[in-house]
């Protein structure tokens, strides 16, 4: 049975692979309604890091703006692991914009501190 | 008294020719000694410019010597020649060996870490990082990966 579930999800880890390398746009909202809304931890941390690895606008905020999604996920897991994966982006450009952005604009007060803590970290790094 | 004057005579007519042939000994002819060169006052009969039997065999010895040495060094020059000729392949051989290790190391040497990169390795590889398993997906369409995604989730 745990045997089945891994291979289940090394599939799913190929097809949001994909769908992190995919050209079209609409795979971005596959990978937010699909992704970062599964039940399943290590799911969300893949998304996490597909969606972090476009380096795209549209991918950033899904993770950085969405409480409860990427970097402001419940689980303190997903959320290390989409800081990490910010943190490792050798661009920090788009993200450093948004995070700017997500500090002054945002109306939930624990969005705009998660976002002031992740800057600070890209800036310490 | 006769007897007596016969006797003188005859030793006289004796010491006589004694000096005679003494005389043509010592005038025997300068054929060979034209100058008359003498020694403690006697002529000296023989030919100082003839050489001596010595003389004459160490310059045959001589001769031969130099005649073995001329055949031996002209031996060594054709040992040498074909040593050469033999040789000549690969002399030209380690010359090319030599020049293209050169070529190499130029081109080691001139040879920048920057040069290498993953993508000139990999070429019309869209996807370099991907996986083999999710290179195969990527070509297909998202709402068939979103399909596949709901069939196993």
């Amino acid at each position: 049975m745990f045997k089945k579930e891994r291979e289940e999800i090394a599939k799913l880890e190929h097809i949001i692979e994909a769908l992190g390398a995919h050209k079209d746009p609409k795979a971005i909202d596959v990978l937010e309604r699909l992704g970062t809304n599964s039940p399943d931890d290590e799911i969300r941390e893949l998304t996490a890091k597909a969606l972090i690895g476009k380096n795209d606008h549209d991918s950033l905020v899904v993770l950085i703006v969405n409480k409860g999604k990427g970097i402001n996920d419940l689980s303190p897991k997903v959320a290390m692991h989409s800081v990490n994966e910010i943190l490792s982006l050798n661009d920090k450009t788009e993200v450093v914009k948004i995070l700017e952005d997500t500090m002054s604009l945002h109306s939930d007060e624990e969005v705009r501190e998660t976002a002031r803590s992740v800057k600070a970290l890209i800036e310490l790094s | 008294m006769d007897m007596k004057i016969n006797g003188r005579l005859g030793l006289i007519k004796k010491i006589t020719s004694q000096n005679t042939q003494q005389t043509q000994a010592n005038s025997t002819p300068f054929t060979s000694n034209p100058f008359g060169i003498s020694f403690k006052g006697k002529t000296h009969n023989g030919d100082l410019f003839v050489k001596s039997k010595a003389d004459v065999l160490k310059q045959s010895i001589a001769q031969k010597g130099k005649m073995a040495a001329s055949a031996v060094i002209g031996s060594l020059v054709e040992i040498k020649n074909t040593f050469k000729a033999k040789i000549q392949p690969v002399i030209d051989f380690a010359k090319q060996t030599k020049a293209q290790i050169s070529k190499i190391a130029d081109t080691v040497s001139n040879f920048k870490a920057s040069d290498l990169k993953i993508s000139n390795l990999i070429k019309d590889d869209p996807y370099p990082t991907l996986s083999k398993q999710a290179k195969k997906l990527v070509i297909k369409p998202v709402d068939e990966l979103e399909s596949m995604w709901l069939a196993k989730a």
